[in-house]
């Protein structure tokens, strides 16, 4: 079958001709020695703790995984069957590097990069803030520079969205050292806001320091009367002040900024961001490039080399503290681009091995001997559920404008349902009452799974193919992105003849929510 | 596995069940809930009724103080209301507060909130978790505490609901804990009925296909959260076809006493609270918003009160007809008050210095004023309150040992409620 072929072609391409190996040896050579190092460090450790790591994962495990870590929704059916079809040896790295820096990795990277930004709130100048963020990143813009443009932001909001970070927190110098401190170096000092912290050599003063900072800048809004002669912002405008200072809780004199490092900043309270910035995304800062790697490292493996991904410090050591250096080494080295660090990681072994456990490795859970379940997020979990259930296709006869009118609509009671406090990470697996009830009785599954509703999705499938195997294949290919397996199909033959249904479509139907609502579709994995 | 342990679920359920019935009329039973009792801290001045349920409603965006509940009239900071008596002796209102100001000896009004939050986002965290928000904990909102403690798994409504809009979550407790929003009540809940096509028996037979299907899947892979979902879509289908299920519509109601909440989703939203509280529900958040009043704030304010008075006037006065405002503990806030000194936009700033919170029943005693600010509205000068010390007299109030510990994600040890302390005299 389509196995064997794809076997025999890729010895033919090896015989055929020097150069074409040369030319394959350059691709791979590119991704391999960043990667390799990172195989070497995981399968030394599982070596050393006597783990059996799982094989690697099938063509369509690694294809929904990698759809679901860059582009934040699964596969269309289309590109499932493209990939399975591809015969070639590379395709996975081909496809790694397809979808780094596609027009969905972007939208969805918008969306990541918005959240850890500003929360998922509805925030004050969000939509400025994330069309910078998409610029930045459709621009592959170095991590260095993106965090200073945030923190140093200034100017008109209407011209420089990235101001929109600092708004979020309304420019207050405690907020803004809590979130910079968590997101950018991964210290967890907003602890240290009310006291010393407790485990970690951060003192109140500390945070006070760091504040100091941000004490420095102001804001004014632009007003204009609108027709009906209320007033109407239209912009607001970021400025350095030569004034500003901060005060721990009863204090009596202010505290001078002051770098973690103990170093006083002398300068300009104009320029106290500027150095803040500079300070905070140098080289020789040993947080800033482990804090994002290690971010990124948690999203594509499931759990962070250090966790929570704030803990940097004491408490939490990181459990491969060579590959972590490393890898943070590596980014700097490679002028902080992200999308090079992404592809680092996708191209390992670590990263593509199959969920599936064995004997040895189910308990497992810090030295990636398998891939890790990682739950969907509201995000991932709407806009696969957009894809599996045909949504722009049913509603093909409304103009785009509706349509994403709709889905924004859908989306925010999805979030709303599940909505946490701020910057917490939501899973959408784990659920709620109001969640389940959507899934069990709200239109968006029910109207796609209708078989009697013309146009619907699974009265589509039904039209389209005839036998129970071919439909029951296009439902699974749609909902799980992968072929039903020999057992699913004989147990789904055995639950369609077992069922007393009038109308002999029902099971279809049955077997379509199932899918959508089962623990493989909730999951990336 | 060890085979001996595996009982069928069927069995399991029934044995939790008669233990549960073994355990409230047992001699057993009282030795544990003696137990119960002596390991909180309180034991020793038990209320002799314990609340079995809390409404809250929250004043999204701050509410004045000075032109509700801590009137400062006459003075340059008191604003243009005046203060009228009340049902309870030596305590005045503002005038925007005629219905309230009848059902005043059943209210305890405290004058003495302090807290250190006057950011809105800070403050409602604060407000609703008893903890300030540190960012990587994170911390369960008050609904959950209670329906944590408090929950009974048979019962088939969620034990905790916010109604008009959301707040925070089950946190470190877990989603099984996640208020259930409402985000209307004057509309039906949301997918509350199967869609046609289906009913209970094929949802069922769904859930059983469902759980067939994934065993492959599950049998290689850790997923401790399996359980956790599907017992989400028991409780949903538990809710779906519970017959308390009604205690959501208010049609049931007469109308004259709808009208008396007043028809808006705030009124409605008190109403609906009752109804829950009947049925069961242990936990009910009805939130008002739109008083951050940095301008024009006494305008806006008398607006929102119009709201505000007929809702909770009629919530407490159908409560206590209904003889259970001894079990309901009611309270009324927002995440700080406002200044004092009105703004050249005749309005109020945020304010967490010196402000008002309100409670009702569950044992609280009414008719009375804890703590108090001074004559222009600036200091607390008398019984300064905290908002753990609230949170500690809510739990305390509804049998919650407060000084117990939950772990965080993280394995931390957090207590429910952290360096606070029981008003005693709002009890007394």
């Amino acid at each position: 079958m389509s196995i064997l072929r794809k076997t025999r072609n890729s010895c033919i391409i090896c015989l055929v001709g020097i150069t074409l190996l040369a030319f394959c040896t350059v691709v791979e050579a590119r991704i391999s020695t960043s990667t390799k190092h990172i195989d070497e460090y995981i399968n030394s450790t599982l070596k050393t703790e006597g783990i059996k790591p799982s094989k690697r994962s099938k063509d369509a495990e690694f294809l929904r995984r990698v759809h679901l870590d860059l582009n934040g929704k699964i596969p269309s059916v289309e590109q499932v069957m493209s990939f399975l079809d591809d015969g070639s040896k590379n395709k996975r790295e081909k496809m790694i590097d397809e979808l780094l820096g596609s027009e969905p990795f972007i939208d969805n990277w918008t969306r990541i990069w918005t959240n850890w930004l500003v929360g998922r709130g509805g925030t004050e100048r969000r939509f400025e803030l994330s069309n910078w963020v998409r610029n930045a990143l459709a621009r592959n813009l170095s991590y260095d520079r993106f965090v200073a443009a945030l923190i140093t932001a200034d100017g008109k909001i209407t011209e420089n969205g990235a101001g929109g970070f600092l708004l979020r927190y309304d420019l207050s110098p405690i907020d803004l050292t809590a979130h910079t401190s968590r997101l950018f170096l991964g210290l967890p000092m907003q602890c240290a806001q009310c006291h010393d912290h407790l485990t970690e050599e951060w003192l109140q003063e500390d945070f006070y320091s760091i504040a100091a900072f941000f004490a420095s800048t102001e804001y004014e809004r632009i007003y204009r009367k609108d027709e009906d002669g209320e007033q109407e912002e239209i912009d607001v405008v970021l400025k350095n002040i030569p004034r500003g200072s901060v005060y721990i809780p009863d204090a009596e004199q202010a505290t001078p900024p002051r770098f973690l490092d103990g170093e006083r900043y002398k300068g300009s309270p104009m320029l106290r961001r500027r150095a803040l910035s500079e300070w905070m995304t140098s080289k020789e800062n040993p947080y800033f490039s482990r804090a994002i790697v290690n971010r990124i490292w948690a999203h594509f493996m499931g759990k962070g080399i250090v966790e929570p991904l704030d803990g940097f410090g004491e408490e939490y050591p990181p459990t491969h503290p060579e590959l972590l250096d490393w890898l943070a080494d590596d980014f700097v080295a490679h002028n902080y681009d992200l999308q090079y660090l992404m592809r680092t990681i996708l191209n390992s072994q670590a990263y593509q091995r199959t969920s599936a456990t064995n004997k040895h490795n189910a308990d497992d859970e810090a030295n990636y001997s398998h891939a890790y379940l990682k739950p969907l997020n509201p995000e991932q979990f709407f806009y696969s559920m957009i894809e599996a259930t045909g949504f722009d296709r049913l509603q093909k006869r409304r103009d785009r404008g509706a349509l994403e009118h709709m889905k924004r609509q859908y989306l925010e009671r999805f979030i709303f349902l599940l909505a946490n406090g701020e910057m917490e990470e939501l899973e959408a697996f784990n659920g709620t009452v109001p969640q389940a009830l959507m899934m069990i009785n709200g239109p968006l599954v029910n109207d796609s799974g209708d078989h009697n509703a013309r146009g619907s999705l699974i009265n589509d499938i039904l039209k389209r193919w005839r036998t129970t195997a071919d439909r029951v294949d296009q439902i699974y290919l749609r909902t799980l992105s992968r072929p039903a397996t020999a057992s699913e199909q004989s147990y789904f033959k055995r639950y369609e003849n077992s069922s007393l249904y009038r109308d002999k479509e029902l099971p279809y139907e049955d077997l379509y929510w199932a899918l959508l609502n089962s623990a493989e579709f909730s999951l990336n994995h | 596995m060890n085979a001996q342990l595996w009982i069928p679920e069927f069995e399991k359920d029934i044995s939790r069940r008669s233990f549960l019935k073994f355990g409230t009329s047992s001699f057993l039973g009282m030795i544990a809930m003696q137990h119960l009792q002596l390991s909180g801290h309180a034991a020793t001045d038990a209320l002799p009724t314990q609340a079995e349920h809390c409404i809250v409603l929250f004043m999204n965006g701050g509410p004045s103080q000075l032109d509700t509940f801590d009137p400062k009239a006459g003075t340059s900071n008191g604003g243009p209301f005046k203060a009228i008596s009340t049902s309870a002796k030596g305590i005045e209102f503002s005038e925007n507060l005629p219905l309230l100001a009848e059902q005043a000896h059943h209210l305890s009004i405290i004058r003495s909130m302090v807290s250190r939050e006057g950011n809105h986002e800070r403050a409602r965290f604060l407000l609703h978790t008893g903890y300030a928000p540190t960012g990587s904990v994170q911390h369960p909102t008050l609904g959950s505490i209670a329906s944590y403690y408090m929950d009974d798994e048979d019962f088939e409504l969620p034990s905790c609901v916010n109604i008009n809009s959301p707040t925070f979550t089950g946190g470190f407790l877990g989603a099984a804990h996640d208020p259930f929003l409402v985000s209307n009540p004057m509309e039906p809940i949301e997918d509350l009925k199967y869609p046609s096509q289906m009913d209970r028996h094929r949802f069922r037979q769904r859930l059983r296909l469902l759980k067939d299907l994934e065993k492959d899947f599950l049998k290689k892979r850790n997923t401790r959260s399996t359980e956790a979902h599907q017992a989400v879509y028991k409780k949903a289908d538990k809710l779906i076809n519970s017959p308390h299920a009604k205690a959501f519509s208010l049609n049931e109601e007469p109308t004259a006493l709808r009208e008396a909440y007043g028809m808006n989703r705030f009124g409605q939203g008190c109403l609906m609270a009752r109804r829950l509280v009947e049925a069961g529900v242990k936990f009910v958040e009805v939130s008002l918003d739109g008083w951050d009043t940095h301008q024009n704030n006494f305008e806006s304010v008398k607006n929102l009160l119009r709201v505000v008075d007929p809702a909770f006037s009629a919530l407490v006065k159908d409560l206590a007809d209904r003889d259970i405002l001894d079990k309901t503990i009611v309270l009324w806030l927002g995440e700080f008050g406002r200044t004092p000194r009105i703004n050249e936009n005749d309005g109020r700033d945020h304010y967490p210095n010196g402000w008002s919170a309100v409670l009702s029943g569950g044992g609280v005693r009414g008719g009375q004023a804890v703590g108090a600010t001074d004559a222009d509205g600036i200091e607390v000068v008398d019984r300064p309150v905290s908002v753990p010390d609230l949170f500690a007299s809510l739990c305390f109030a509804l049998g919650i040992d407060f000084h117990n510990e939950n772990y965080s994600r993280m394995g931390r040890p957090i207590r429910v409620v952290d360096n606070g302390a029981v008003v005693k005299e709002l009890f007394a």
